[in-house]
């Protein structure tokens, strides 16, 4: 599975991790985040990231 | 300047600044000079959308007294915290301490972390609608252009957008603030694409996002919070930033920015003969002495073109210093997805490439061939240079 970095700060999110802090399971695809997910250092939403 | 009426009621009352070197600390603006872009509205609720920055609290006092006074004051709409255009608030709190500050959720965190206000404070979503008698005033949530709580205020009637830092750019106003009346306009679109490579380009993905959810939009005026105010051609500012925005991807010229830097001139002279072989080909191409040019003036060049040269020595062990910070800052403001090419000189070992490889790999600049020499110039050497030049801008015209 690909990571994504967001492009505002670039926090990289690893699908191995997933985002525990928000409920999401080490494991999830990036695809499968949530529409309305946003970056735990910044708060931008899924369409500010690119693949890695 | 005086106020100046936009539409009737509603008054451009900014303010120009010739006195601050450095906007944000360090992009260089003292020989170009900035504005700061407030607007007033005098309907039965009078409203100020922006405002300026605390250097220019009392020219910001006398430009409302122009049209009211400040006790009469209703609103004031925050569409972006950054304090180049709020830190009059803190005065203005004190002066009009029953003003209600309307921006959105995110704004009333960062007023209380930047100023320790918390009360009359009225938190908009997007679409929301202010009336003001006449008149109404529409919310249009745009986060990261260029910061998170932005957004911009749309006036219904007068269909003016007050767009903030978006469709802005440096310059100080010459005595008029509207497109029409610009005298030199290819100075200030100059300047705004400047504006935007220094602050915005980072950003460019939330501007086309910004730009998109506007297109059904009827808009008459554009006012930002920075330079002109387009009242004539709105669609001309909106088009070169949907251009630039659209350039994050790689560039949109087929152009060379050639950056060089040389401790005791062997570079130099090599990079003369690099630039004899690009000038063969048919392509545009910019030299900077990234020592002695701010990279200020740099960005717009590497921003827009998709060819980028490095031409400089190895510093003990490393990338020449000036060259490494200038790459730094280009990578800080994602340029991305260049074709780019390492040529200099090494006194002992080798090891600039190095360090430019670490900056611009993660960058996603592809690296072309790289020509390293020992010590000083030859015939040879600059025979080879000039050869490689033409290599570059072929290679670079073929990839069109």
């Amino acid at each position: 599975m690909k990571k994504y970095v967001c492009d505002v700060c670039g926090w990289v999110y690893d699908p191995a991790v997933g985002d525990p802090a928000a409920g999401i399971a080490a494991g999830t695809s990036f695809e499968d985040l949530p529409e309305d997910w946003v970056c735990p250092e910044c708060g931008a939403g899924k369409d500010m990231f690119s693949e890695a | 300047m005086p106020a100046v009426e936009i539409r009737p009621d509603v008054y451009w009352i900014g303010v120009n600044d010739r006195t601050t070197d450095l906007f944000e600390g360090v992009w260089p603006v003292s020989n170009e000079g900035v504005s700061y872009n407030t607007y007033l509205i005098n309907d039965e609720k009078k409203v100020i959308v922006d405002l300026v920055k605390a250097l220019k609290t009392d020219e910001f006092f006398d430009q409302v007294n122009e049209v009211l006074p400040i006790a009469e004051l209703d609103y004031v709409i925050i569409n972006h915290m950054e304090p180049d255009h709020t830190g009059v608030l803190r005065t203005l709190s004190r002066m009009a301490p029953d003003v209600t500050i309307v921006g959105t959720a995110k704004m009333k965190t960062m007023l209380e972390a930047y100023y320790g206000i918390t009360e009359n404070v009225m938190v908009v979503n997007d679409g929301d609608t202010l009336d003001l008698g006449s008149r109404t005033l529409k919310f249009v949530s745009t986060p990261f252009v260029h910061w998170p709580e932005t957004m911009m205020t749309y006036d219904v009637e007068d269909k003016i957008l007050f767009a903030c830092d978006a469709f802005g750019g440096y310059g100080a106003m010459r005595g008029n603030i509207f497109d029409d009346g610009c005298k030199n306009l290819p100075f200030y679109e100059a300047e705004s694409l400047r504006y935007y490579t220094n602050i915005v380009s980072n950003f460019s993905k939330a501007v086309i996002k910004a730009i998109d959810k506007l297109a059904d939009v009827e808009v008459n005026v554009i006012a930002p919070s920075h330079g002109l105010v387009w009242r004539s051609h709105p669609e001309r500012i909106v088009e070169l930033y949907k251009r630039w925005a659209d350039c994050a991807a790689g560039g949109c010229d087929t152009g060379v920015t050639l950056l060089y830097g040389s401790m005791y001139g062997n570079t130099e002279e090599v990079m003369n003969a690099v630039a004899q072989g690009i000038a063969s080909r048919d392509v545009q191409f910019d030299i900077f002495d990234v020592a002695r040019k701010h990279v200020s003036y740099i960005l717009p060049s590497l921003w827009m073109n998709k060819g980028v040269l490095v031409g400089a020595p190895t510093y003990e062990g490393k990338l020449f210093p000036p060259m490494t910070q200038a790459l730094e800052m280009a990578v800080l403001k994602h340029v991305k997805f260049k074709t780019c090419g390492y040529f200099g000189s090494y006194g002992w070992s080798k090891g600039a490439l190095r360090t430019m490889d670490a900056i611009v790999t993660p960058a996603k600049w592809e690296m072309f061939e790289t020509f390293e020499f020992h010590g000083g110039v030859t015939h040879a050497r600059l025979k080879e240079a000039e050869a490689y030049g033409r290599r570059f801008a072929d290679a670079l015209i073929a990839s069109k």
